[in-house]
């Protein structure tokens, strides 16, 4: 439970409970009273990164069909149960992972059990070729929407086939290419489901108005019977060495150039991570932030600039973006981010504005962990990367800990041009052709 | 499987006993000076989310000056009496403190949110940023040059410019039709003493509402604190000029923007409701029926059987007055016409086809059963809070919420289908390839062929 009195010094603290059941399936509870409602949570060990060579977006595919019913549930009935419940649910896939998840009243636990017991282990028999053709419609929906026909949407799968080596875990987006989705078979799917979807490749979370010992029974009750996997493979993307800076254009149907630094980064809770993420909020968070204040208010230069560290299991990655403005080249943003990343280097922060970032930090993390279902993603992600559930109390001592020391070296360590990768995206006007 | 009766994966495991859902009891009192506040203790994390409510927003710029309200707000942290802007931006950063706004038509809402532990020195800042902004002229042609890059920037969506559009046909001359930040003529021509203007106009202490949410200090400590920081803030306020409800159009208009790309944006819809209609709750549940849940007619139809898109939805935004209703979604290019076909027929379907039982019961359970999972964090909680302060909701009106959604019956959602969804008038905007398909279109009314900003194309 979370009291008062251990938000003492400022930032809360999480009481945790964690058991595993007999076939794997590690169970994480946090009680918390505040709120009659519960947040039902379950990760599997399995993301983008454990695709097969011609199945890029696989594993995305894969979580859409999860909610296309098991043998108790009936077709869309998942969705129904659980709006008719008061509740609401969705999934999504990362490179290292994919997860399921509903908020519900705290009198539905045991629904959210069921329904997501009932596709971990009752899956096969209710999959169907015409369910697979109807999501892999939406999916390419999906992939025209947020990516093709949004502008700079392709950006992101660009950046990541110039920053990571052919072959590597990292290198094709979470949402797949369209060729790939098509070849994606039925057996495909039996087979990826029998691998990775098993209670020992998987943390179940529950987080609110719950008791932790009924939390722990009704665990038991719901998945207790479910036998385990063969042992999924796992996979770790390798970190990548330092080799020459690449570069690369691409044109969009779009107005203005934008800029990307991309720079291999530690990863979640390694050590340099909490550094790293402090030095995000320092460089592009608020107006005082250092490349805020030089591009877009001293310069004039950026509509806008962010940075951010995604948090991933294996190597990570940091990146920076700025969009021009009107008559402003690709070339002139770059250079100015640069100067900002070469200060940094050099030891220019303050300790003032290390104090502020640190405070922006742990004011978003707060604000993250407020709602059962987000806390439950963040405790979820802890045990499945870092076999630590913990990590979601200690990540405020050690934002709280993190020094200007600390920022120059991971600048230091990282942010260097032979472990980055710069693109520039660019009007097609620039090309030769007219909008 | 364990000890006890045997698990029935058959059925789905009946829920326990509801919980008591506890709404937020607000302590209200007033400063000196006229500001309302609302205070709720949420003290599980060591947070606060503060908003503070002015009753006007866009539709009280002055004419031709469209966008003053947004840059109004927007000019709030860019230097004040006592601090230059680039010192604003340090002492905000420094506490940690996250400011944002929101400037829709009926009102403007800042928000700071922030740790308790520094709560003493944000409510100086949020005071001094709203009762003393500078209005200096270098940060106001700033402001200007960087919102007329967004609204240059936003002609680059698809999903941005049916939006738009579709908002300049369906409310044709009225003050909805006009986009919050205003347009490129109208933002040129504001200037600091607009900004002034409108600032002494609205910004005014009898009419601000304080709402906070959070880990808070005792009443009494609260009080002197919040009377020291926003003490001084005086003036009268300046009652908006009434307006109209926008009336429904005619006939139906049919705007096809061409836009090459793999999918067509599609906005489809026409008038709706204000917040304070009797028929808001029998409107709510007719929408999420028809397009409102995951499990609604519109994204089962399109979606889960057609394969066409990502997702549809539609949504009533009531506001002061009568506000828009619309069924929105992206689809694949090759399906456009259907698509939009399908919509209308969905929307018909509501008319000639009323809800089952079980459509009914889903939409009811949906509505209001979700009520503890709405009131769940700090800014949840200030967020609907600000509602009922915007449209001048009872102080009790979540209390009742549940009970004024369960008496919605079939025949209310039938009469509401009937009084509002009129496919003969709606209004519909596709941003898409459409010269691929103008044929089909034509089959679904008068075509308007434009560009991205609203100019007639030729055919």
């Amino acid at each position: 439970m979370v009291s008062k009195q251990a938000a003492a010094n400022g930032v809360p603290r999480f009481e945790l409970a964690e058991r595993t059941l007999d076939n794997g399936l590690r169970v994480i509870v946090q009680q918390d009273h505040t709120s009659p409602v519960v947040s039902v949570h379950i990760m599997y060990h399995v993301g983008s990164k454990h695709e097969r060579k011609g199945r890029t977006g696989f594993a995305h595919l894969f979580e859409h069909l999860m909610f296309q019913g098991s043998e108790h549930v009936v077709n869309d009935a998942h969705f129904r149960f659980v709006q008719d419940a008061g509740g609401t649910l969705n999934g999504s896939t990362w490179f290292d992972r994919t997860n399921y998840f509903e908020t519900l009243p705290a009198n539905e636990l045991e629904l959210g059990l069921w329904l997501e017991s009932d596709r971990l282990g009752f899956f096969e028999s209710a999959i169907t070729q015409e369910k697979l053709d109807n999501q892999r419609d939406v999916v390419k929906n999906e992939r025209r929407q947020s990516y093709e026909n949004r502008p700079y949407g392709l950006a992101m799968e660009t950046i990541l086939r110039m920053a990571y080596p052919e072959g590597h875990p990292y290198r094709h987006p979470t949402i797949g290419f369209m060729e790939d989705l098509d070849a994606a078979s039925l057996a495909d799917v039996k087979e990826f489901f029998r691998t990775y979807y098993a209670p020992d490749n998987a943390v179940l979370v529950l987080a609110g108005d719950v008791d932790v010992d009924r939390a722990f029974e009704l665990s038991d009750r719901y998945f207790g019977e479910i036998d385990r996997g063969p042992g999924a493979r796992q996979v770790t993307a390798p970190e990548v060495a330092p080799s020459e800076a690449v570069r690369n254009e691409i044109y969009d149907n779009v107005q203005f150039p934008r800029v990307y630094i991309f720079h291999h980064s530690p990863a979640l809770g390694q050590p340099g991570f909490e550094a790293a993420d402090v030095l995000s909020y320092l460089l592009a968070d608020g107006k005082s932030s250092r490349l805020y204040r030089k591009l877009v208010y001293e310069e004039r230069i950026a509509q806008d600039v962010s940075a951010h560290v995604w948090p991933t299991e294996d190597c990570g990655l940091s990146f920076i973006v700025a969009t021009a403005r009107p008559g402003v080249e690709a070339l002139t943003l770059e250079s100015a981010i640069l100067e900002v990343i070469d200060d940094v280097r050099a030891g220019e922060l303050t300790v003032r504005e290390a104090e502020g970032g640190v405070n922006r930090a742990l004011r978003s993390l707060v604000n993250a962990l407020d709602g059962v279902g987000s806390r439950s993603d963040a405790l979820a992600t802890a045990a499945t990367f870092l076999g630590r559930p913990e990590y979601i109390n200690e990540i405020f001592g050690r934002v709280q800990e993190v020094t200007t020391d600390a920022m120059v070296e991971v600048a230091e360590r990282w942010f260097l041009p032979e472990r980055r990768a710069t693109l520039h995206v660019l009007p097609q006007r620039a090309n030769g052709e007219s909008k | 499987m364990r000890a006890g009766q045997k698990l029935d994966r058959e059925r789905r495991p009946p829920p326990g006993p509801a919980p008591r859902i506890q709404l937020p009891a607000f302590r209200r009192f007033r400063l000196s000076n006229g500001v309302q506040v609302l205070t709720i203790r949420h003290d599980n994390l060591p947070e606060v989310s503060a908003r503070l409510v002015l009753g006007n927003g866009a539709t009280s710029d002055p004419g031709g000056r469209s966008g003053t309200a947004l840059m109004v707000a927007r000019a709030l942290t860019e230097g004040t009496a006592e601090r230059s802007a680039g010192d604003v931006a340090a002492a905000l950063d420094h506490l940690g403190a996250r400011f944002s706004l929101d400037v829709n038509h009926d009102s403007t809402v800042l928000s700071l949110d922030f740790l308790s532990r520094v709560q003493d020195a944000a409510f100086d800042l949020l005071a001094e940023i709203v009762t003393q902004p500078a209005f200096e002229a270098n940060e106001i042609g700033r402001l200007k040059e960087e919102r007329l890059d967004e609204i240059a920037s936003g002609l680059d969506e698809p999903r941005v410019v049916a939006s738009l559009r579709w908002n300049e046909v369906n409310f044709g001359e009225h003050p909805y039709g006009m986009r919050t930040g205003g347009v490129e003529d109208t933002v040129r021509a504001i200037d600091r003493d607009v900004l002034r203007d409108y600032h002494s106009n609205y910004y005014r202490p009898g009419s601000a509402t304080l709402i906070l949410v959070g880990d808070l200090p005792g009443a009494a400590e609260l009080e002197a604190r919040l009377e020291r920081a926003f003490g001084g803030w005086q003036g009268e306020s300046t009652p908006a000029e009434a307006l109209d409800d926008p009336q429904p159009a005619t006939t139906r208009r049919l705007w096809a923007i061409p836009w090459d790309g793999p999918q067509s944006e599609l906005r489809i819809g026409g008038i709706g409701i204000s917040r304070l209609d009797p028929d808001y709750p029998a409107v709510i549940v007719m929408n999420a029926i028809l397009g409102g849940l995951f499990s609604s007619r519109i994204n089962m139809n399109l979606r889960e059987d057609k394969g066409w898109t990502y997702g549809a939805s539609s949504r009533f935004d009531a506001r002061k007055l009568r506000g828009p209703y619309y069924t929105g979604t992206a689809v694949d290019a090759r399906a456009s016409a259907s698509a939009v076909r399908e919509i209308l027929g969905e929307m018909e379907r509501m008319k000639t086809e009323p809800p089952s039982a079980e459509e009914l019961e889903l939409a009811i359970n949906a509505l209001t059963l979700s009520l503890p999972r709405l009131f769940e964090t700090v800014g949840q909680v200030s967020g609907r809070v600000a509602q009922q302060v915007i449209y001048g909701l009872p102080d009790d009106y979540w209390e009742k919420f549940s009970e004024f959604v369960r008496a919605v019956t079939r025949s209310d959602v039938e009469r509401v289908a009937e009084r509002l969804l009129d496919v003969e008038r709606a209004t519909i905007v596709i941003v898409g390839p459409v010269r691929d398909f103008t044929a089909e279109l034509e089959a679904l009314g008068a075509v308007e062929m434009r560009d991205i900003y609203g100019r007639p194309l030729e055919g």
